[in-house]
């Protein structure tokens, strides 16, 4: 294939298929407890971390990880310890970053190339450590899947029964928030800040859409995680279109055929 | 008998406003412990603080529980009516496997009539067939101690004599049980001990105490129904 050819074009199928199982695997978690708008913020508060990375001459992944680690659980303590709703808060940490983020840019000088790159992703970026971070990350998070799985699924379908059993529903959520930050961080290279929740919430929302168990729901998320990423990527080699966009429409096209499927069993 | 949970002096709330004050009582293996009161008396805050999801403000909670046991085994709560996300995938089957693992599935489904829907997605079970697997999860895996806040209020009449029949498998057991309901009948069935929280304060006495008919009169006694546990004895006892 005429594709695989290009070595920037194997890193970013690789790297599709990496967060075409990690995304999805999260979403599951992001949309049954009802987080999706919380990845979108780390999304997009990205754009103020990417600026004081470049600003600092540290390389971005390896400072938005921590940096989206700490602005994410920052914004869930702030929701936990005032009387806020979440989506509250989020819409203030939102549009606070967004702006320190754009004043940042245009006072330091960063070309709006940048701006670009940062909103709407360019695969030319990937490098071989985003790549190394990304599987580690994934490992770590299939781990922790392995060894807490019945307990986050109890924390989300059960949360009261879950804090009466002594389960913490608090700790999984720092813990999840935790990881979201890092997998968005990691993924904004790819799709970009606009595009990157997308990738989280659509495949899982396609599964949920017409899953009948959880081991369903498991199963064909990253599947359509996967088969968004790659095909998205591919489209946007032969068509010459941006890649984020092209692995976001592959992914919405399958949130539509689920709604078909969902529409014709029932 | 040993005494499972040991509550001295409790007070607990929200905000600033204390809700239940000044509450003593203790609950052994085998025991049920209904508590019973007006709306808005209390009963599940108490309910609540004894889970520890709300901090005390005063008064002592103490449990012997088994050694080294993990508290999500030791533990059983059915709300009073829970709201779950019926768009969820889950089904039946694993919702239960949720409890605890290799917990005895098999010895309930069947007296709770769930055999026959363990393949079904959660979201599609009519609301008495949630209240059902909802009593389900939490027995299955057979707790030290089981918390119900009204645990009849959604499910029909056979279904109400389930719940009777557990809960006296369940005390021949010695596992010890706390029951917030408003049926008498069921009370009068099933529970050994009575907890009644009022505006005027509370009291807690055994069941078969000659002096339980006039306190429940002084509790409910503004009430025109149930207002004493004698006056409907036959109804729904199983």
């Amino acid at each position: 294939m005429e594709v695989l050819d290009y070595p920037f074009m194997r890193s970013a199928l690789l790297m599709g298929l990496i967060l075409g199982i990690l995304f999805p695997l999260m979403g599951v978690f992001v949309v049954t407890r009802g987080m999706s708008f919380f990845s979108d913020f780390i999304a997009h508060a990205a754009i103020l971390g990417g600026a004081l990375a470049v600003i600092a001459g540290i390389s971005p992944p390896l400072f938005l990880i921590p940096y989206s680690i700490v602005v994410g659980l920052s914004a869930s303590m702030v929701w936990n310890s005032f009387p806020l709703s979440r989506d509250t808060v989020l819409g203030v940490f939102y549009g606070g970053a967004i702006a320190a983020g754009v004043i940042l840019i245009a006072v330091k000088g960063l070309s709006q190339t940048y701006l670009m790159q940062f909103l709407l992703g360019d695969i030319l970026l990937i490098s071989p450590l985003d790549i190394w971070l990304s599987a580690g990350l994934l490992a770590v998070f299939l781990v922790f899947l392995k060894l807490n799985l019945r307990k986050i699924v109890k924390s989300s379908f059960l949360p009261e029964v879950s804090m009466a059993e002594g389960v913490s529903v608090r700790a999984y959520d720092y813990v999840l928030i935790g990881f979201i930050a890092a997998a968005i961080a990691l993924s904004v290279k790819v799709v970009g800040v606009i595009l990157a929740n997308a990738m989280v919430v659509i495949p899982a929302a396609a599964a949920k859409t017409i899953s009948r168990n959880f081991r369903q729901f498991m199963f064909i998320a990253p599947l359509v995680g996967i088969l968004s990423f790659v095909s998205g990527t591919v489209a946007s080699f032969y068509l010459n279109i941006p890649t984020g966009p092209a692995i976001v429409a592959a992914a919405f096209v399958c949130f539509l055929a689920a709604l078909a499927i969902k529409g014709v069993s029932a | 008998m040993t005494v499972i949970l040991s509550a001295e002096d409790i007070e607990a709330g929200y905000n600033s406003r204390p809700v239940i004050k000044g509450l003593t009582f203790s609950v052994r293996d085998g025991d049920v412990l209904a508590v019973i009161g007006p709306n808005g008396s209390g009963k599940t805050t108490l309910l609540k603080a004894v889970l520890g999801m709300i901090p005390l403000r005063r008064g002592r909670l103490s449990f012997s529980w088994k050694k080294g046991v993990d508290r999500e085994r030791l533990i059983a709560y059915i709300p009073q009516r829970m709201e779950v996300d019926r768009t969820f995938p889950l089904s039946l089957k694993e919702m239960l496997g949720l409890s605890l693992p290799g917990a005895p599935v098999e010895k309930y489904i069947d007296m709770l009539e769930l055999r026959g829907l363990l393949s079904e997605r959660v979201g599609d079970l009519s609301g008495g067939q949630m209240q059902r697997a909802l009593l389900a999860y939490a027995i299955i895996k057979e707790p030290q101690l089981l918390i119900m806040d009204e645990p009849t209020s959604w499910i029909d009449a056979k279904g109400a004599d389930c719940v009777l029949c557990i809960m006296e498998e369940f005390r021949k057991k010695g596992i010890a049980m706390i029951i917030v309901s408003h049926d008498f009948s069921v009370i009068k069935a099933a529970a050994t001990s009575v907890l009644g929280l009022g505006p005027e304060g509370y009291f807690f006495e055994p069941v078969d105490s000659p002096l339980i008919d006039e306190k429940l009169m002084s509790l409910f006694g503004t009430l025109h129904h149930n207002a004493c546990i004698t006056c409907k004895p036959e109804k729904g006892l199983g």
